[in-house]
C-alpha cells in the first residue's frame, strides 16, 4: 500500500483504496480488536467500523502515518471506548449480567479457550494497557515510534510500559510451568 | 522496523496469530466489501439498545462533522462527468508515459483488444507488477482491466516485438489486455505500477447493443442469452415484481469462480443498478458449467440490459423486456 503515499485521493477512487486497505489489512485490525476485547462479535462489529470509518476519513489521510497504523489506531481507540461502556454496562446491570455469564461459562469458556494459542490466553490476561503495549510490539514488531503514535503516549512511555508488560507476563508464564 | 534490545524467547511464539482458525473470514471480508461497495457507510445489523442509542449519538456528530466537511469532500458523489475528453496517452513531466489503443472501431459489450504501449524498455518494467481498472464516467461502473500481475523477466518475448526491419524494439513495452467492457460511453483507465498511480487515459466506446437476446435449448430448458456462455430460464419480468431466475454460465472454471454482481441498466433512464450479488462456483447443470439461482425485481419497464460480472471482469450482458 505504498502508492497511498503518492496519489491523490479523489472520489473516483476512494472506491478501490478501501477495498485494497480491507485485504491487505483487515486481518490485522481484526486481531488487534480480539485481543483488546477478547470477544469475537465485537472484535467483528470493531472490524467493520473501522473500516467504514476510514472509508469516510480517507480524504483526510496524508500519509504522515502508514495506513496500518492509522487503522489500528482507530481499532484501538474503538476498542477501549467499548471496554469502557461495556464496563458501565456491567457495572449498572451486575445482577443480570452476572448471572448471564455464570450460565455460560462453563461450556462455552472450554470451547473459547481451545481454539486460542496458550501463549496468547496468558497475554490475554494481562492489564489492557499492558497487553496493547506488547501485543504491537511482538505480534505486529512495530518500531516505538510507531507504537507512541497508535498509543498516542511518548515513547518514554512505550518503553516503561512494554518493560513492566514483559516482566509481568514473563512471571505468569514461570507461574504456569512453561518457562 | 524492530526494538533493538534482547526479546524474551516467548516472543517467537506471539508472531503466530491468536487464534488457532481464522474468525474473521473471506466470508466476512466479503460483507464487509460489499457493506462498503453498497451503502458506503451506511451499518446494516441488528443492534442492541445501547448499541442502537450509541450509534444514533455517533450519527448526530458525524452528521454535523458532515456539514461541515461536505463542501470539500463528497464521496458518493461519483464523478458522473461525461464532459471528460478523450485522451488515449498519458504523460508525464511533458514526456509520454504510455499510450493505449484500441483495436479498431472498440465497442461496449464486445472483446476488443487493446495495445498498451508503455515507452520504456522492458528492463525498466520487468519485475515489477501492473495493474489497469476503468470505471465506466456516466454510470460509475468499475471492473478491472487487468488484474495485478507481475511483469516477468522471463516473459521477454511476451511484451516486445520486432519491427519491420528484425531489430527488438528495446524502447518500448507492450502490454495487450481484452477490452472487453459491457456498456459504451466513456472509460477512465487508470495503470498503478507496484501499486502506485501511474497515469489514466479515457476512452469512448460506440454503444452496445440493445437488440433482445435469443433464446437457445440447453439440457432440457429453453433459455435467454448468449448460447454457449450465459443464459437464464426466463420466465418474464414483469415491472417492480420479483422473480426467480436460474443463471447459467459457460466457461473454464477461473472464469466462472468467485464474487458474482448482475447489474441491470435501463435503455431509456440510463440508470444503473445492483440487482443481485453472490458468489459463483463451478458445476454442471442443464448443459452448463456453473449454474446460480437469483431473485431479481426490474423496478420499470422497459428495455433492460442485465450485466454479469465476475470477480470484477465483465462476463457477458443479456437484453430483456420488462412488462
Amino acid at each position: 500500500m505504498e502508492y497511498l503515499k503518492s496519489i491523490k485521493i479523489t472520489a473516483d477512487n476512494v472506491h478501490w483504496i478501501i477495498r485494497d486497505l480491507v485485504n491487505e489489512y483487515s486481518d490485522d485490525v481484526w486481531n488487534f480488536s480480539f485481543l483488546l476485547v477478547k470477544d469475537r462479535a465485537t472484535a467483528d462489529d470493531i472490524t467493520q467500523e473501522v473500516f467504514l470509518h476510514a472509508f469516510r476519513t480517507l480524504h483526510r489521510f496524508e500519509g504522515r502515518s502508514s495506513p496500518k497504523t492509522w487503522l489500528l489506531a482507530m481499532a484501538r481507540n474503538k476498542s477501549i471506548n467499548w471496554l469502557k461502556s461495556s464496563f458501565i454496562k456491567r457495572v449498572t446491570l451486575v445482577g443480570l449480567a452476572h448471572r448471564k455469564s455464570q450460565h455460560r461459562s462453563a461450556e462455552q469458556e472450554a470451547i473459547e479457550r481451545s481454539a486460542i494459542h496458550t501463549i496468547w490466553q496468558t497475554v490475554m490476561k494481562l492489564p489492557a494497557k499492558q497487553r496493547e503495549v506488547l501485543i504491537l510490539d511482538a505480534h505486529y514488531e512495530f518500531s516505538y515510534m510507531e507504537i507512541a503514535q497508535i498509543l498516542n503516549v511518548s515513547e518514554g512511555t512505550v518503553k516503561s510500559r512494554l518493560h513492566r508488560a514483559r516482566a509481568a507476563l514473563e512471571k505468569m508464564l514461570k507461574e504456569n510451568g512453561e518457562v | 522496523m524492530t526494538n533493538n534490545n534482547a526479546k524474551p524467547i516467548w516472543y517467537e511464539h506471539l508472531k503466530q496469530p491468536p487464534l488457532e482458525k481464522p474468525y474473521w473470514t473471506e466470508e466476512k471480508k466479503l460483507a464487509l466489501h460489499n457493506q462498503l461497495g453498497e451503502s458506503g457507510g451506511r451499518v446494516k445489523k441488528k443492534s442492541p439498545l445501547w448499541r442502537t442509542v450509541f450509534a444514533a449519538s455517533a450519527f448526530a456528530v458525524a452528521f454535523v462533522l458532515f456539514i461541515i466537511i461536505w463542501p470539500n469532500f463528497k464521496p458518493h458523489n461519483l464523478v458522473h462527468d461525461s464532459n471528460v475528453t478523450v485522451r488515449q496517452a498519458y504523460s508525464s513531466n511533458g514526456i509520454k508515459q504510455w499510450e493505449v489503443f484500441p483495436d479498431g472501431e472498440a465497442r461496449g459489450g464486445k472483446t476488443n483488444g487493446a495495445a498498451w504501449m508503455l515507452y520504456m524498455p522492458f528492463d525498466r518494467l520487468a519485475g515489477h507488477t501492473i495493474s489497469i481498472s476503468a470505471v465506466h464516467l456516466p454510470t460509475g461502473m468499475a471492473l478491472d482491466e487487468l488484474k495485478e500481475m507481475r511483469i516477468e523477466v522471463t516473459d521477454r518475448d511476451k511484451y516486445t516485438y520486432r519491427s519491420l526491419d528484425g531489430e527488438t524494439q528495446s524502447s518500448h513495452t507492450r502490454i495487450v489486455t481484452d477490452m472487453a467492457l459491457p456498456l459504451g460511453g466513456k472509460w477512465r483507465f487508470t495503470m498503478l505500477l507496484d501499486g502506485a498511480f501511474f497515469g489514466d487515459a479515457v476512452i469512448e466506446l460506440a454503444e452496445s447493443d440493445w437488440e433482445l437476446s435469443s433464446s437457445f435449448t440447453s439440457g432440457s430448458y429453453t433459455m435467454t442469452g448468449v448460447e454457449n456462455k450465459l443464459g437464464i430460464i426466463n420466465p418474464g419480468f414483469i415491472a417492480g415484481q420479483g422473480n426467480k431466475y436460474m443463471w447459467h454460465f459457460w466457461g473454464k472454471e477461473e472464469q466462472i469462480t468467485g464474487k458474482i454482481i448482475i447489474y441491470g441498466i435501463n435503455q431509456s433512464s440510463g440508470d444503473l443498478m445492483e440487482l443481485f450479488k453472490g458468489r459463483l462456483y463451478p458445476g454442471p447443470l442443464n448443459g452448463a458449467d456453473a449454474s446460480m439461482p437469483s431473485s431479481l425485481t426490474l423496478p420499470s419497464a422497459g428495455k433492460w440490459k442485465l450485466i454479469a460480472v465476475i470477480d470484477n471482469r465483465w462476463f457477458d450482458s443479456i437484453v430483456v423486456q420488462a412488462n
